[in-house]
C-alpha cells in the first residue's frame, strides 16, 4: 500500500484492506446496490493531493463509506467492509436485523426507564423530583448506540429522523412520551416507510405535545404543530404554503391529542369541523368524528406530496454527501423516494450508488457530536458495565457543551446540518479539549484498550512509522508530508529516528489528540 | 403524484463508465461552485473583514499575532451589543398599550391589567417583570421602538431569523448585517466581533475574523504547550477549507484570553444567575477591559411560548422577562460611566399573535418591540407610529409592522461603528430616520 506522500511500500495495517486489482471502472454489485467504484483511486495509486476540501482525504470507497455511513471507524471497521464487500456490507446495514447488537442488548440493562410505556413512566416519575431521568436516560442510550452499536447506519438513520422530528430531550413535558415514540416511532420506521413514519409521530404523544397539538381545539387552535409539519417535517419552508394553509393544517389536526394514559388520543369534541383545505388537498370535514380519518388522509397526502419528496431529498443529500449538494442528485432521490412508496431503503441505496455520493470525499465536516463519537469509536473505547454509565453521562455532557447534546437541539428545526453553523473558536477549542480529555483516558468506566495497544498493534519500527500507523489507524489514511512532519516535529524527533516505547509513551496523548484536531478527522 | 412529475436532469448512471465519468464532471462542477463561493465571496470578505492577521494566515504562514488593544487612528471605545430573543419575542407582554379594550381582550388570561404596568409614555406601560429597566427609562437611557417589522419576514423561526440576521428583504445576500456594518468600520482587534455562545450567528455570516466563546475566562487548551501550538497551526497551514479558517482565530483568541485572565476582574454589578446573565457579564468585562469590542452578539432562548406562558404574577414568560430586564439593569449599572460608549438592542425574529390561543400561550406573529438601553440612547420615549389593534388595523391577526427593524438598526450601527451609507449596510432600504441616538 503507498500512500500520497510516501513511496514506501509498507505492509498494511488493515490486512485485507484493499479493492481487487482493477477495480478502477469496474463497478462492485452487490445485493442491490451498485457502488460507484470507479470513482475512487485504488489503495496502490499515488498521485499528489492538492490541499482543497476535495481531496485531502483520500478518495477510497471502503473509507468514504465508513465515513459516511457509519460514525466513524473503529479499529475493524475498514477490514470488516473490505472483507464483506462495500456493496454486501451496505446490504448488511440497510437490514440492521441481519447484524448483531448483543454489546448494546447488555449496555440497555444501564438505561431500565427505556422499557416501560409512558403510564408506567407517569407513575413512576410523575412525582419525582427529577421527571427528566427517562429523558437523560434515553439521551445517553442515544450515545451509547451511536458509538458501540454495529448497525451504524441504522443509527446514522435515527439520528436524521429525531432531529427531522425534532422534541427536545430531556425536557419536562415529554418526560414520560418521549422515550416511548423513540422505541415506537421513530426506530419502528427509520429505515421503513416515510409514510407510515409521519403518521405515527403526527399520533405520538411526545410531539403533539411538544409542538402543542395536544391542546389544539377547533374553536381555540394552537398553529403550531399544523404549521412545522409543514414547513419542517413535509413540503418545507418553499412549499407553496400560505398562512392560510397553516391555519387550516393546525384545525384539521385538532382533537388529536393525548389521553391520561398518555396514550394518543383522539377527541372528536376538539375537532374543527367545517371544510378544510391545504395546498391542493382539500376535505369536507363535515363530521367530527371523522377527524382522525380526515387527517389521516392529509397526512397521507402531504408524505406523497413532490414538495416533501424533494425537501427531504435535499435534506438527506445534505446529510450524506455535502453541504450544498448537486441539484440533480436531489431530484432523482426525490423521484425514486416517490416511486418506491416512500421506503427509505431503496431512496438510500439511490443515494449511495450515485455518481454524486462517490464525488464527496471529504465535503462534509463533522458536527461536535459527531467529533466525539468518531474519536472514541477510532480509539478502540469498549463500552462500561452497565452498573456505572458515568463515562457516558460525562460525555453527554461535553456534547452539550459543544452545542450538540444527542436529542437535544432547542429549536423545533433540530441541530443544523451544514459546517457554517458549527464552525467557531469556540466550537474548535472545545473539540479540542474533548480529543485531550479521550486520549488521557478521562472517561471513567469507558474501557480504553490504552494508546500503548494502539502503537502495539501498529508495530512501528521508526518515529516516522509511528505517526503513519497511528494516523492511518485513527483517520484511515496517512497525513500529507508537511502534516506528518507536524506531528514529528511536535515529537521532537525524525522519520528515521528508531521507535524507542519507552521515550514516546508519554507523548502519545498528545499525539493521538493532534491526529484528532487535524483536518483529517475534522472531515469526512 | 408520480414519480415520472419530477423534472429529470438526467438518467441515473448505469454502467461503472457512465458513473466515473459522471462522478468527474460532477467533481469538477462541485470544485467551480466553491471556487467562486469561497474566492469571490468568503475569501474578500475574511481579507476586508479581519485585516492584515486574517491576510497572514492564508499564505504559507499562518500568525497568530497579539492584538492591539486600540487600533491606531481609530480608538473608538464604542460598541454595539446586540441581544437576539430566540423563538419569538411577545413585544405586546413586554410593553403593553394600557386601556387598550382590543388588548384585554384578545388575551383575557395572559394579559397585563392596567394597574401592573409600568407608565413608560404615548400611553404605554412595561411588564411589572421588567421592573429593574424602568428607572433607565426614567434616567432617558431606555427607549422602546414598538410595532417593528419588516417586509416579507417569515413566520417561520429559522427562515425569519435569517432574514432579520442577514438584514434584506430578499435575494441570496450570504453575509449578515453587522458583518456588513464592521466591514465598513474597518479592521480592529480579536474581540472587535464577539459572539457569546458556542456559534457564531447569521448577523455575522462573512465575519471569518468573528470570534466565539462561552465567558473569557472558559477559553482554554488542556494540556497546552508551545509545541502543541505550533503542531496546530502547522496542521492547519496552507489550507483552503471553511473549517482551517476558524483554526488562526481559536489560536489567536487562546493566547490574548490567557493574558486576559491573568488581570483580576470583579464586575461593578450582581448579576442574576444563568447563561444570559454570565454572557452579559463577560461582555461587560471585555469592553471595560479595553480589549476592542465594537460588536458584541448573545442569544437568549426559551421565547417560543406556544403554551402557557403564564398570567403576569408568575409562569413562564413572568421568568424570562425577569431575567431580560435584571440581566439588562446589572449590565447597565456593570459598565457605569462606560454605558455612555455603550449600546444594547434586543431583537427577535417576530413578534407573537395579539389573540392568545388554545394553549394559554400564543402563536407566530410579526410586529413586535425592540428595546434599545445606551448612555446615549434618546431615550425615556417610544418611538415608531403604532397602528393599534384594532381588528382593521391587524394583519392577518398580527401587530402590523410598520416600523422597519432595519431603521432601528442602522441608527445604532452608524452612532457605534460610523459606518457608510446605507445601502452597504442594508442594501434596498430606504431609510427612515427615527433619531434614536443623542448626537455626540
Amino acid at each position: 500500500m503507498r500512500t500520497a506522500d510516501s513511496d514506501v511500500a509498507v505492509p498494511p495495517a488493515h490486512p485485507t484492506h484493499r479493492l481487487a486489482a482493477g477495480a478502477l471502472a469496474v463497478g462492485v454489485v452487490g445485493a442491490g446496490t451498485a457502488l460507484a467504484v470507479g470513482a475512487f483511486r485504488t489503495r496502490d495509486s499515488a498521485e499528489p493531493l492538492p490541499p482543497t476540501t476535495r481531496t485531502l482525504l483520500t478518495a477510497d470507497l471502503p473509507l468514504h463509506l465508513a465515513r459516511r455511513a457509519t460514525y466513524g471507524l473503529t479499529p475493524t471497521l475498514l477490514a470488516d467492509i473490505v472483507a464483506t464487500g462495500p456493496s454486501e456490507w451496505l446490504e448488511q446495514q440497510l437490514d440492521p436485523g441481519r447484524v448483531d447488537d448483543s454489546v448494546i442488548d447488555g449496555l440497555l440493562a444501564a438505561y431500565p426507564l427505556l422499557t416501560h410505556d409512558a403510564a408506567q413512566l407517569q407513575r413512576l416519575l410523575g412525582d419525582a423530583a427529577d421527571r427528566r431521568l427517562a429523558g437523560e436516560q434515553l439521551v445517553e442510550a442515544t450515545l451509547a448506540r451511536q458509538i458501540w452499536s454495529k448497525r451504524q447506519l441504522f443509527e446514522v438513520m435515527v439520528d436524521f429522523w429525531s432531529n427531522h422530528f425534532n422534541v427536545t430531550t430531556p425536557l419536562g413535558p415529554t418526560y414520560a412520551t418521549k422515550p416511548v415514540e423513540d422505541a415506537t416511532v421513530i426506530r419502528r420506521h427509520a429505515l421503513g416507510r416515510f409514510e407510515d413514519l409521519l403518521l405515527a409521530d403526527a399520533q405520538s404523544p411526545a410531539m403533539l405535545i411538544h409542538l402543542g397539538n395536544a391542546d389544539s381545539r377547533g374553536d381555540d387552535p394552537n398553529e403550531n404543530y399544523g404549521r412545522e409539519l409543514l414547513e419542517l417535517h413535509t413540503v418545507g419552508v418553499d412549499g407553496g404554503y400560505t398562512e392560510d394553509d397553516v391555519r387550516d393544517s393546525a384545525l384539521t389536526l385538532t382533537g388529536w391529542s393525548v389521553g391520561q394514559d398518555g396514550k394518543f388520543a383522539f377527541d372528536p369534541a376538539g375537532h374543527y369541523v367545517g371544510r378544510v383545505q391545504v395546498l391542493s388537498w382539500s376535505a369536507p370535514n363535515d363530521r367530527a368524528e371523522d377527524g382522525q380519518a380526515v387527517g389521516a388522509d392529509y397526512l397521507r397526502y402531504l408524505a406523497r406530496h413532490e414538495q416533501t419528496a424533494l425537501h427531504l431529498s435535499r435534506k438527506l443529500a445534505v446529510r450524506f454527501v455535502s453541504d450544498e449538494p448537486p441539484a440533480a442528485l436531489v431530484k432523482r432521490l426525490a423521484a425514486t423516494f416517490l416511486a418506491h412508496d416512500t421506503q427509505v431503503v431503496p431512496w438510500l441505496r439511490e443515494l449511495f450508488s450515485s455518481p454524486e455520493f462517490a464525488a464527496a470525499t471529504g465535503q462534509k465536516v463533522r458536527r461536535p457530536l459527531e467529533d466525539i463519537v468518531a474519536s472514541v469509536r477510532a480509539l478502540g473505547i469498549g463500552p462500561p458495565k452497565a452498573s456505572d454509565t458515568s463515562g457516558i453521562a460525562a460525555l453527554v455532557g461535553r456534547a452539550g457543551g459543544l452545542g450538540q447534546a444527542p436529542l437535544g437541539a432547542a429549536p423545533p428545526t433540530g441541530y443544523p446540518d451544514v459546517a457554517a453553523a458549527w464552525l467557531s473558536s469556540s466550537s474548535v477549542l472545545g473539540r479540542w479539549n474533548v480529543h485531550r480529555l479521550l486520549t488521557a483516558g478521562g472517561f471513567t468506566g469507558l474501557v480504553y484498550p490504552g494508546l500503548r495497544a494502539l502503537t502495539r498493534t501498529a508495530e512501528p519500527r521508526t518515529n516516522g512509522e509511528l505517526v503513519d500507523r497511528i494516523a492511518e489507524l485513527l483517520t484511515g489514511q496517512r497525513f500529507r508530508a508537511e502534516h506528518r512532519a507536524a506531528l514529528l516535529e511536535f515529537l521532537v524527533t525524525t522519520e528515521d529516528a528508531e521507535y524507542d516505547e519507552a521515550a514516546l509513551l508519554g507523548q502519545l496523548p498528545d499525539l493521538t489528540a493532534l491526529v484528532f484536531d487535524s483536518p483529517y478527522h475534522l472531515l469526512r | 403524484m408520480s414519480a415520472d412529475a419530477l423534472p429529470f436532469a438526467e438518467a441515473p448512471a448505469s454502467s461503472a463508465d457512465a458513473l466515473t465519468a459522471a462522478v468527474e464532471r460532477i467533481d469538477a462542477e462541485q470544485v467551480a461552485a466553491r471556487e467562486q463561493w469561497s474566492h469571490g465571496f468568503t475569501r474578500r470578505k475574511f481579507l476586508a473583514g479581519a485585516g492584515m492577521v486574517a491576510a497572514a494566515a492564508l499564505g504559507s504562514q499562518l500568525v497568530t499575532t497579539r492584538y492591539a488593544y486600540a487600533v491606531p487612528g481609530t480608538g473608538s471605545r464604542r460598541a454595539l451589543v446586540v441581544v437576539f430573543l430566540r423563538g419569538g419575542f411577545d413585544g405586546l407582554a413586554a410593553v403593553v398599550p394600557s386601556g387598550d379594550p382590543a388588548y384585554a381582550a384578545a388575551r383575557p388570561d395572559i394579559g397585563v391589567p392596567d394597574r401592573l404596568l409600568l407608565p413608560l409614555d404615548r400611553g404605554f406601560g412595561l411588564h411589572p417583570a421588567l421592573s429593574p429597566l424602568h428607572r433607565y427609562w426614567q434616567a432617558k437611557q431606555l427607549a422602546v421602538v414598538h410595532a417593528v417589522g419588516g417586509p416579507n419576514i417569515s413566520r417561520s423561526h429559522f427562515q425569519a431569523q435569517d432574514q432579520v440576521e442577514r438584514g434584506v428583504d430578499a435575494g441570496d445576500a450570504r453575509t449578515g448585517w453587522l458583518e456588513r456594518a464592521l466591514a465598513t468600520a474597518g479592521p480592529g482587534t480579536t474581540f472587535r466581533a464577539t459572539a457569546e455562545g458556542i456559534s457564531v450567528p447569521q448577523s455575522l455570516a462573512g465575519a471569518a475574523g468573528a470570534i466565539s466563546l462561552r465567558g473569557v475566562d472558559s477559553v482554554a487548551l488542556y494540556r497546552r504547550s508551545e509545541r502543541v501550538i505550533a503542531a496546530l497551526e502547522r496542521l492547519y497551514t496552507g489550507l483552503d477549507l471553511l473549517a482551517a479558517e476558524q483554526v488562526p482565530v481559536a489560536l489567536r483568541l487562546l493566547a490574548e484570553a490567557t493574558d486576559l485572565q491573568a488581570q483580576a476582574y470583579t464586575p461593578g454589578a450582581v448579576y442574576p444567575a444563568g447563561n444570559f446573565a454570565a454572557a452579559m457579564s463577560d461582555v461587560a468585562r471585555l469592553i471595560t477591559s479595553g480589549t476592542g469590542l465594537r460588536v458584541a452578539t448573545v442569544d437568549v432562548g426559551g421565547w417560543d411560548l406556544h403554551t402557557n406562558a403564564g398570567a403576569v404574577d408568575a409562569g413562564d414568560m413572568t421568568d424570562q422577562l425577569t431575567d431580560l430586564g435584571q440581566t439588562l439593569a446589572a449590565f447597565a449599572e456593570d459598565l457605569g460611566p462606560t454605558l455612555r460608549d455603550v449600546t444594547v438592542v434586543t431583537m427577535s425574529e417576530f413578534g407573537r399573535r395579539v389573540a392568545q390561543n388554545g394553549s394559554g400561550g400564543t402563536d407566530h406573529g410579526h410586529g413586535n418591540a425592540m428595546l434599545v438601553l445606551g448612555g446615549r440612547v434618546a431615550g425615556g420615549r417610544m418611538f415608531g407610529r403604532w397602528p393599534g389593534l384594532a381588528e382593521s388595523a391587524l394583519v392577518e391577526g398580527d401587530l402590523a409592522g410598520i416600523n422597519d427593524y432595519r431603521d432601528v438598526l442602522y441608527e445604532l450601527a452608524q452612532g457605534h461603528l460610523g459606518v457608510g451609507p446605507v445601502d452597504s449596510v442594508f442594501p434596498g432600504l430606504s431609510h427612515s430616520p427615527l433619531g434614536l441616538m443623542r448626537v455626540g
